[in-house]
């Protein structure tokens, strides 16, 4: 028998791909299921929708249809849940022959470099996703254009940056699970280590986040991504799928590209150095072992420390330590030992290795005492001028308006801004040595209001308001704080911050007012208190901006805690597709109206929006009766300004008693309200409700601390 | 040839083998025997390159063999469980190994498969233990590679199907030159096909020799004698290895050249005098006495 020449062989790719059938027949399943079944149930749906509902202007077909498409394609959206799911479906697969004898024996003997078959893999990888994906993007642009979608230049920008979002997020998780196999010997191992890789660095910082969080009271939960210690923004590097939810499409990109190539090359060099003789194993590689054993009990030892604190007492330093201690060495003892365990596929394993568990345990207790003490500096952090470029100070709440977002998904969609979120974006304050004094103050007041002992003695009887300040350094940090200012603070320092036309311009988001009533179109719709939505020309709502422009002009701390507030106009942009359609909100705006802002009020009264119920008491002859309820002066809340019981009730029937409190009473607007600095600790402990007679409801007045009618004193409340 | 020189592997705490060396010549059949665990397939996984020593080298015609594939080239592993693509059939195996042996022999191979009535296109995971490992004899075979390893692979075969893959080793010996080299841990298996064989315990070599030059020298006789007086005789001139003897039957094995052995008993009276042939067991058993080892405690 003479040999022959074999005909032509087939490319490895050939066998790789009919190994992986099954694989890739569940994926085009999934696939299937979503891009075809789903994407056409959903276009369906709309088509159906517009068929019986008329379009308004935000419901359009364009726009749903652009919608769904991007909400398929685009980055952050369903395509990324497939391409993070695909990537883990090849990437826990791709290496699994490296865990038993037989396959090493067989793939390791053949006369082929080592090398040579890892490569195939990861291109055969990426050669499935790469056809499946552009596959899968190609349907259902096939089937939008077929229903009748439009492809503006804003869902082609959109589909493009989703594809390669998406792509790069797929290289970066399959190099992070093609790592965890290769450093691992056995597929149950494999799936914890990716899963380890994937979380670990969430841990870590969650951890921080956690012990920033309870132990430091200027810590600020709107530092989005930020590390506490650091100050300052860094990526997430070992969660992909953070990257491209948080950052712009650029910077995700960047920082996933960055993933994918580091991962990759590490593992090349782990399958280089894997030896037939791991099959089998837990983790293969020594250091991976101690890297995983370290960060898992050292996380394990300070959450055992926090969990018992938690559920004893986290309030005396003098307590925290040996409930520290003993935490921290339960958390890493049973740690190491479980590690011990997985690594070794051996319960007898436990007490191998344990004596590391002190170690990491004594790491533990001083990471957790470094917060304890502070000794980062983190709650005395006042940078030094010539460090600063400028900053933004704004009160925690939400933001007076709310605007359309246009740019991403190609339907108008309706957000909110909180106060902070508004001021770091646009706030930008000289920082003063007034800043600066009003910084210190504020950092130290909220260290004393988290403190054994409370608030000093200056300040013990203030209102505290919560504040927000932001650095904005040279070396590009952006450092926040959260901070109390008392109201009893120096009011020329305050009033020099406040009453500055960079503050009250941008915390009144006056400058993007024009912004938004101009860029759209529609009819401006202004309110006030219970009087109805005023339809308004432009002109007229020029004229509205001029006069509260006019009356911020005199704006300043002194003014918002000596003024009460009459009430809020809201301005909203709406919408009619057609007349007589339901109209929709395009754009809103709140203005807080001070009894001082006598321009605006002229403006109200112009227009019959000011004599409503809220502003002026009923006349005595509509009047059933008036109910007063008076809070108990002994359980008042300084700090947070409101009584915590009520001390009774009175009624009121006869005039004088009740003219005499008509003349005293104010709008009840103000009562509770802190923003725009405004003090709720101005009104005193009373509840003035006039119930009218054919009337269900009552109408609800305040009184102020220094104006309160003698008659109440004659009362009695029960 | 094979040449393994002061080779090492340990796995954590367990020595596998310690500073073995051996050579295997071409066109030999090279028989390893050994008990569990004495080390013969991680030798053999060292030798085709699936291992890497920790000190110590395997060159194979003057090529080192760890992840080199032009020395590999030259190599096949017959594992003693062998491994196939899941859900593959016969000749998708076949397209497999002919892409990556570029000397493979389709056209043998189609003939092995007949003549063995193995079908191409049946899935390999309908076969036997035994089918599969015919199966891979004969895509080793085809592979056309010089060197044929194979880690226990007679064992699981029916006698009919053993007899067949040593009339096939011969043939391509014959016609190819090919070198195969065996492992067993049962001495009977190898004993009519080895031409060298090699003992492997605890991880390094007991004995490594010619199969004719252990059969050279000793001789395996039974004899009845007259009488005691007769038995003295003969024994005072036998170089005697192992005696047994049950009633009046004495059964020795000795070390002598067959002219010697004859004149030992000329003067003697025997009721019975026979020479037996000797097993490679018993051959063993002489040989690693000298060494010291109990070789019925080993094999």
């Amino acid at each position: 028998m003479t040999s022959r020449t074999s005909s032509k062989p087939k490319s490895s790719q050939t066998y790789i791909t009919r190994n992986r059938i099954w694989l890739i027949s569940l994926m085009t399943l999934i696939g299937f299921l979503v891009y075809v079944v789903g994407f056409l149930l959903k276009v369906r749906g709309i088509k159906h929708s517009m068929e019986i509902s008329s379009p308004t202007y935000l419901v359009t077909l364009q726009n749903d249809l652009s919608h769904n498409i991007v909400t398929f394609l685009g980055g952050n959206r369903i395509s990324t849940v497939i391409a993070v799911v695909f990537a883990i479906l090849l990437g826990l697969t791709s290496f699994n022959y490296l865990y038993k004898s037989k396959t090493i024996d067989f793939y390791f003997s053949i006369p082929e470099k080592k090398m040579s078959y890892f490569r195939d893999v990861c291109f055969n990888s990426i050669m499935i996703y790469t056809i499946m994906s552009v596959a899968f993007y190609f349907i259902s642009i096939l089937f939008s254009a077929i229903f009748g979608l439009e492809f503006t230049r804003n869902v082609v920008v959109n589909i493009v940056q989703g594809f390669v979002s998406n792509y790069l997020l797929f290289l970066a998780y399959y190099g992070i699970c093609i790592l965890a196999q290769v450093v691992c010997g056995n597929t149950f191992i494999s799936i914890l280590m990716a899963g380890f890789f994937a979380v670990i660095e969430l841990a870590i910082r969650a951890t921080v986040g956690y012990m920033s969080f309870t132990f430091f009271s200027t810590y600020s939960s709107f530092a989005n991504g930020s590390i506490p210690l650091m100050d300052n923004y860094v990526p997430v590097i070992t969660s992909p799928i953070y990257n491209t939810l948080d950052e712009s499409f650029g910077t995700s990109c960047i920082h996933n590209l960055l993933i994918a190539l580091v991962t990759f090359v590490l593992t090349y060099f782990a399958y280089k150095n894997y030896k037939g003789e791991f099959a089998g194993k837990a983790v293969v590689y020594k250091g991976v072992r101690y890297f995983v054993k370290v960060c898992t009990s050292f996380l394990a030892g300070i959450w055992a420390a926090m969990l018992i604190l938690m559920v004893v007492s986290y309030d005396y330093w003098n307590e925290r330590i040996p409930y520290t201690i003993l935490g921290a060495l339960l958390g890493t003892v049973i740690i190491s030992s479980i590690c011990e365990i997985v690594f070794a596929l051996d319960i007898h394993a436990m007490f191998k290795r344990i004596w590391q568990a002190p170690i990491v345990a004594v790491a533990c207790i001083l990471f957790c005492i470094s917060f304890y003490s502070d000794w980062y500096g983190y709650d005395s952090y006042v940078p030094d001028k010539e460090d600063v470029v400028d900053c933004a100070i704004a009160q925690h709440g939400e933001a007076d308006y709310q605007y359309i977002i246009r740019e991403y998904s190609g339907q108008p969609t309706l957000d909110s801004s909180t106060a902070v979120g508004y001021a770091a974006e646009y706030m930008h304050l000289p920082y003063t040595d007034d800043v600066m004094t009003f910084a210190k103050i504020g950092m130290e007041t909220a260290c004393q209001g988290a403190s054994e002992t409370g608030y000093s003695e200056e300040y013990k009887d203030s209102y505290i308001y919560n504040a927000e300040i932001i650095y904005r350094l040279k070396n590009h940090h952006v450092v926040h704080r959260s901070i109390s200012i008392p109201a009893k603070m120096d009011a020329n320092v305050l009033n020099a911050i406040i009453g500055s036309d960079e503050y009250k311009y941008t915390s009144f988001t006056l400058d993007n007012f024009d912004n938004w009533r101009k860029l759209t179109g529609g009819f401006n719709s202004l309110s006030f208190a219970s009087c109805m939505d005023i339809k308004m020309t432009d002109e007229q709502i020029d004229e509205f901006e001029e006069a509260y422009r006019k009356d911020l002009k005199h704006f300043n701390y002194t003014v918002a805690t000596e003024n009460t507030i009459y009430g809020n106009v809201t301005y909203e942009k709406r919408m009619q597709v057609e007349p007589g359609d339901e109209y929709e909100i395009l754009f809103s705006q709140g203005f807080p109206v001070y009894e001082s802002f006598e321009n605006t009020i002229a403006f109200l009264q112009k227009y019959e929006m000011y004599d409503t119920w809220e502003i002026i008491p009923p006349e005595y002859d509509f009047i059933n009766y008036v109910e007063i309820q008076k809070e108990d002066e002994t359980t008042y809340d300084a700090a947070n300004g409101y009584y915590q019981q009520t001390e009774g009730t009175a009624y009121v029937y006869d005039q004088e008693t009740v003219d005499a409190i008509s003349e005293a009473v104010v709008p009840a607007y103000g009562n509770g309200y802190n923003y725009h600095w405004h003090n709720p600790s101005l009104y005193a402990g009373y509840y003035i409700y006039y119930h009218i007679y054919d009337e269900e409801s009552n109408r609800a007045f305040a009184l102020r601390k220094d104006n309160i009618p003698q008659v109440l004193d004659n009362l009695e409340y029960q | 040839m094979i040449e393994v020189k002061g080779v090492c592997k340990s796995f954590d705490d367990i020595t596998a083998l310690n500073n073995l060396t051996l050579n295997m010549k071409e066109e030999e059949v090279f028989g390893l025997v050994g008990t569990n665990g004495a080390g013969k397939s991680t030798l053999l996984r060292i030798m085709t390159g699936v291992l890497e020593a920790d000190k110590g080298e395997v060159i194979v015609d003057g090529k080192q063999v760890f992840d080199n594939p032009k020395a590999k080239e030259n190599i096949f592993l017959i594992p003693d469980d062998p491994y196939y693509f899941p859900n593959s059939t016969v000749s998708e195996m076949m397209g497999y190994y002919s892409s990556v042996y570029r000397k493979f022999d389709k056209n043998k191979f189609s003939y092995l498969l007949e003549n063995f009535d193995l079908q191409g296109n049946r899935r390999i995971s309908t076969f036997s233990k035994g089918m599969r490992k015919q199966l891979a004899i004969l895509l080793g075979i085809c592979s056309n590679t010089k060197y044929l390893l194979c880690d226990e692979t007679f064992d699981g075969l029916d006698p009919v199907m053993r007899q067949a893959a040593k009339m096939l080793f011969a043939k391509e010996m014959d016609e190819r030159g090919l070198t195969p080299i065996l492992t067993s841990h049962n001495l009977r298996e190898l004993e009519d096909i080895c031409d060298h064989v090699g003992l492997v315990h605890k991880g390094g070599v007991l004995l490594s020799r010619e199969l004719s030059d252990m059969k050279l020298n000793i001789r395996k006789v039974q004899v009845v004698y007259q009488n005691e007086e007769e038995q003295r005789k003969a024994e005072s001139h036998m170089d005697i290895l192992l005696h047994e003897n049950r009633g009046k039957v004495h059964t020795y094995t000795v070390r002598m050249p067959e002219a010697e052995l004859e004149m030992c008993f000329e003067h003697v009276n025997t009721i019975l005098l026979e020479t037996l042939p000797l097993t490679l067991e018993e051959i063993f058993i002489c040989e690693t006495e000298v060494v010291g080892y109990d070789i019925k405690n080993i094999i």
